[in-house]
């Protein structure tokens, strides 16, 4: 096995470093050796999430990755998991909307197995008939069952509202009908295409000698021909001018408030200050929407706002659940706040926002698995080589205009998406100019 | 005797200094210097087990307006000061416990103290304050009951308890909240937080001696005495419980539950490797037969909980499309009743030993997780030990140890089976 290239990667503040390997191949191999543990956290992403499901496939991606522990050319279905768990070790799948693949954990005198296995379900996936069947069974009922959970589903349905027709509009696990509707050789044909080593990337937190991990790596993954790959088109999604609405009803005692709008993606220039202000506006324990929604007003248990952001886009929303009789105050109070935040951000909520960050920063990997999401998100954003050392100094040089520039280009209360479940009716959410649909 | 050996090697029993104060308080300090970090933990002695008809939900209320301040700091100045320290904080309520805990900096940690000695002594619980929060609260029931799996939950203990605390939900009844007064909160407060029915635990990068110096300046002085629980018997269940829970869902679902023991019972440990072998990891028996191969189940989940004064012994399933609850609910049973009387093989066994063996490890990933355990077994099991004499348990665990609890335990006439069905006209 050749190495063809060997970054050093930040270095984390307790005297532990992030090294970047890739094998001739192209496979990616991200590194954090440390020694708390005698325990190896392994994550295998390929490039293959969600936003990669054809139209009508939606959900494919997902079944992709489950079927990944469904049997290979050499291990069935039980062998694969019973051989890992049996030593105590995990093996799963995941599908997010960038990547799918396969997360491990397991003791260090099992990394050798846990390999093995890596390599053989990565590669030979069998996608046995039945056992496709079976897994399309489970996943379709787990669908429905959610969509009994009316938490969950709202956010759903306010991704749809936002996307419309769209690769980012579903979220991984796709809709009934589609996973119904997939089979085999849409599941093969979406493997050749995309689990090619060019587009894996291996994250290592924990145990192992990395020169020794890589020898393993390449003796097992040498052989894997790269390949490439067909280029996706993603789209911007577009923007709206006015306020768009729908309420999806459910006959429950309170209204589930989704309220914002599509917002920046992976590497967008102005993410930190973004960052910082959401903190402002609806993160903090003691943020804008918790104070005026929940603290002042009693009108929620749970108050708060986010980004969601992947590599081809993301989107903002503002979550409330309220009595269905102050539905309307709710959406009024969110609506007041996010203008407010367009026009006013004061300098102590900075000040605060800087101290919180400075010290918080560690907070955020002081395990091995929090480890393997940084060292992702690092990669996958693309952050930089002195990322973690640079956060400190990147915060502390914000300024008001920074955050208020952010606040004006992210949050959008004149063209807002609004998604509402529960028992309530248009005429009763006393908002100007809104278009409903069903 | 590879296993046991293996078992001696890798398990690495937890290192706790423990200290108490003259007015009682419990401090116990686990050291962890992997990352400049630390976790503080207040964990008082009280939580839903203490409450009677009519003051349902006051300690999950009394958590709430902790944070709405004393005389020396205004509301939910004490998330500020935190959060400018680049720290999180949060709390919860539980069935014995109230928990405050707080995550930052080594170097800092010392503020989490100077809050909490004076959240211990000082809250004001101002009625203005209450009055708003108090609908906060009753928007978080709100929340509950419209999630179909909790209220589901919420009637077995309501239906597998007839006398028990343990069937009072810890967020309360609504007309409770709604009830409680002001009052009644601070009174539940005086009697409850003090550092004598308190255990802090401090994880992480930390000298235990600076620990203790620090808990000692701020709590040291504080008056302090045990609040002691009144214990409850429940009769023993005679006969099956049965009920439909019917609301507008989609895909319906069961929940059975078994009476069980404390925490502290010596059956908790093969009851536990049982609950493994049914439905711990993707080659469990519910997930690969109920799941997998006959298609039943979506989901077949086992959960053995175990407190102070009791436990149970859950198995929650969602069956998948066309599934009848019915026929899910026999192929459980099926399931069940092979164990009482056809002994598991040495592979299940060394399997699910193996896994909790390897969860010991990946626990001590997770000072702030540790701690949380320490907290619980401080108060559930009388004692933080308990914690690695549970890990030395499992590891003797017998096959035959496994067919006597599931036929003492596991019985037609000690369990409550509760459906989730979608409404039907009536």
């Amino acid at each position: 096995m050749k190495v063809l290239l060997r970054l050093l990667l930040p270095i984390l503040c307790w005297g532990l470093s992030i090294e970047r390997d890739t094998l001739d191949n192209g496979m990616v191999v991200l590194t954090v050796e440390a020694h708390r543990i005698p325990v190896v956290e392994v994550k295998a992403l390929v490039r293959a999430g969600s936003v990669y499901d054809p139209a009508g496939k939606e959900g494919l991606a997902n079944v992709v990755s489950n079927m990944l522990l469904r049997g290979t050319q050499t291990r069935s279905a039980y062998e694969i998991v019973e051989s890992i768990e049996s030593v105590g070790g995990a093996l799963a799948p995941f599908a997010n909307t960038d990547n799918a693949g396969l997360n491990g954990k397991v003791l260090s005198k099992d990394l050798v197995l846990l390999l093995d296995l890596l390599n053989d379900c990565l590669r030979n996936p069998m996608f046995d008939e039945l056992e496709f069947t079976r897994l399309k069974g489970e996943l379709v009922s787990g669908i429905r069952a959610e969509a009994d959970d009316p938490f969950e589903f709202s956010k759903k349905a306010f991704r749809r509202l936002v996307f419309g027709v769209h690769p980012l509009a579903h979220y991984p696990e796709g809709y009934d009908s589609t996973v119904t509707a997939l089979n085999t050789a849409d599941a093969r044909q979406f493997h050749d295409s995309y689990y090619v080593p060019n587009n894996v990337f291996f994250i290592f937190v924990g145990d192992f000698e990395k020169d020794s991990l890589l020898k393993m790596l390449g003796n097992r993954f040498g052989d894997w021909q790269r390949n490439e790959m067909d280029v996706v088109e993603i789209v911007e999604p577009k923007v709206r001018t006015k306020p768009l609405g729908r309420i999806v009803p459910m006959d429950i005692s309170q209204s589930y408030i989704v309220l914002g709008n599509p917002g920046p993606k992976y590497g967008a220039d102005d993410w930190l200050p973004t960052r910082v202000m959401n903190y402002i506006l609806g993160t903090s324990s003691v943020s804008r929407i918790y104070t005026e929604v929940r603290a002042e007003r009693g009108l929620a248990y749970v108050a708060y706002s986010h980004f969601v952001r992947s590599i081809h886009g993301g989107y903002f929303a503002a979550e409330v659940q309220t009595m269905k009789e102050r539905t309307s105050e709710a959406v009024q109070t969110l609506l007041e706040v996010l203008y407010h935040t367009q026009d006013t951000i004061y300098t102590d909520e900075l000040e605060r926002a800087k101290q919180f960050y400075t010290g918080y920063f560690p907070l955020t990997y002081d395990s091995y698995g929090e480890m393997a999401n940084l060292v992702a998100h690092i990669e996958f954003e693309n952050l930089g080589l002195d990322y973690i050392e640079k956060f400190d100094v990147s915060v502390a040089q914000l300024s008001l205009a920074d955050l208020q520039a952010a606040a004006r280009r992210h949050l959008h209360p004149e063209s807002y998406h609004l998604l509402i479940l529960g028992d309530i009716k248009p005429e009763d959410v006393a908002v100007d100019g809104i278009e409903w649909v069903d | 005797m590879l296993h046991i050996v293996l078992a001696l090697f890798i398990f690495q029993p937890i290192q706790v200094e423990e200290y108490t104060l003259g007015n009682g308080l419990k401090l116990l300090v686990y050291e962890d210097h992997f990352a400049p970090v630390v976790s503080v933990q207040v964990h008082y002695r009280v939580g839903s087990y203490n409450e009677s008809v009519g003051l349902t939900g006051i300690s999950h209320l009394l958590e709430h307006m902790a944070f709405k301040g004393t005389a020396a700091h205004g509301p939910h100045e004490y998330s500020r000061l935190i959060e400018g320290a680049g720290g999180i904080e949060n709390a919860y309520t539980s069935v014995n416990r109230t928990v405050y805990h707080a995550h930052l900096g080594s170097d800092r940690y010392e503020l989490e103290l100077e809050l909490e000695a004076d959240r211990m002594q000082n809250l004001l619980i101002a009625g203005e304050e209450y009055t708003s929060e108090k609908q906060v609260v009753m928007e978080e029931r709100r929340l509950r009951e419209n999630d179909p799996y909790y209220m589901i939950f919420e009637q077995l203990d309501l239906i597998g308890f007839s006398y028990h605390p343990h069937r009072r939900p810890i967020i309360g009844f609504m007309a409770d909240i709604e009830r409680i007064s002001r009052d009644d909160v601070y009174k539940w407060y005086r009697h409850y937080y003090n550092p004598g029915n308190a255990v802090i635990v401090i994880a992480g990068d930390v000298r235990p001696q600076q620990a203790y110096d620090l808990v000692k300046r701020y709590f040291g002085a504080l008056e302090g005495h045990k609040v002691e629980d009144v214990e409850f018997d429940e009769p023993p269940q005679k006969g099956e419980r049965r009920f439909e829970y019917r609301r507008e869902v989609q895909m319906p679902a069961l929940a059975i539950q078994y009476h069980t023991v404390t925490v502290s019972h010596e059956d908790v440990s093969a009851l536990d490797v049982l609950a493994m072998i049914l439905s711990y990891g993707m080659s469990s028996r519910f997930e690969q037969n109920l799941v997998r191969d006959k298609g039943l189940a979506t989901a077949a989940n086992v959960y053995h909980v175990n407190y102070k004064y009791g436990g149970n012994f859950i198995i929650f399933g969602v069956p998948q499309t066309e599934i009848t609850l019915a026929a899910l609910e026999n192929a459980i049973y099926s399931a069940i009743d092979s164990l009482k009387t056809i002994p598991v093989l040495d592979a299940e066994l060394e399997k699910a030993k193996n896994q909790a063996l390897a969860s010991a490890v990946y626990q001590q990933d997770s000072p702030s997780g540790i701690g949380m355990r320490l907290g619980s077994w401080e108060i559930e099991a009388g004692g933080w030990e308990k914690l690695n004499q549970y890990f030395e348990e499992i590891q003797k665990v017998s096959k035959e140890d496994i067919i006597r609890v599931a036929q003492t335990y596991l019985t037609k006439n000690n369990r409550t089976v509760g459906y989730l069905l979608p409404e039907e006209e009536n």
